[in-house]
């Protein structure tokens, strides 16, 4: 099981450490709220935590807790522009449906 | 923005949190600005319309039908104005809104949010009854 960057997501994940200054890499989690009952939640993460697994993809660390990842396995982080905005979108192998942005899915 | 799209059968539509309740249009002060407009977004707009290389532009914010709670908020860059625009200016920039889509911004403020997550213009609107994950869409 594992989860991966697009290079765009890295780059985005590598100067976000940079200008923040600290940091080992991403951390991935998913927490249960937002329309279709889980969402995304991303933090930098200075070190790993016993419960974490350690992915690296790109070029960039990747943390997830053991618990999160069966509902993420396979999940691909992009970092895209949509008009105005932008932000990591995630595709996920596992999400059944998927709401607004795409931080909120069902498994 | 993408919108709703719910893609299984297990009907995990997204439904959302709190129920419409057809709350009247708030009605504006006298002298009022129709939206507040943000420092966050005055100096991402100029940024902005400086690496366009144009600042004449104006950002158009509007409202289409769509979105998991029936309506989501467009954003663009546009030169041109419409006969029913109205438009705000703040600082050196400006922003237009069609009447149709005032109707559903009145009394909004608009901010620019740079986090891990992403960048996004956001808009915190009293007339929304819900809105729906990254609030991208909400229902009145």
């Amino acid at each position: 099981m594992s989860i991966s960057v697009t290079p765009k997501a890295a780059s985005q994940i590598r100067k976000a450490l940079a200008q923040r200054g600290s940091g080992v890499g991403l951390r991935v989690a998913v927490k249960t709220s937002g329309c279709s009952g889980y969402a995304y939640a991303l933090e930098f993460a200075d070190a790993p935590s016993p419960q974490d697994l350690s992915f690296e993809s790109e070029g960039v660390q990747l943390l997830v807790d053991a618990g999160s990842l069966p509902m993420i396995d396979g999940t691909q982080l992009d970092w895209v522009r949509e008009g105005l905005n932008e932000g990591f979108k995630f595709s996920n192998p596992n999400a059944s449906a998927t709401c607004g942005c795409g931080e909120s899915f069902a498994v | 923005m993408s919108s709703c799209q719910s893609q299984g059968q297990s009907g995990a539509s997204c439904t959302p949190s709190l129920p419409a309740s057809g709350l009247p249009m708030p009605t504006l002060a006298e002298g009022a600005e129709p939206m507040q407009i943000s420092d966050a977004v005055v100096s991402k707009v100029s940024q902005m319309l400086a690496e366009e290389g144009d600042p004449a532009l104006c950002l158009r914010i509007f409202v289409t039908g769509g979105g998991c709670s029936g309506f989501q908020y467009g954003f663009a860059f546009d030169d041109a104005r419409k006969d029913d625009d109205i438009r705000v200016e703040r600082g050196p920039i400006a922003v237009l809104v069609d009447a149709m889509s005032l109707q559903y911004l009145m009394g909004a403020q608009i901010d620019y949010e740079d986090k891990l997550e992403g960048a996004r213009f956001v808009i915190r609107n009293p007339n929304a009854s819900s809105t729906c994950g990254c609030g991208s869409s909400f229902s009145v």
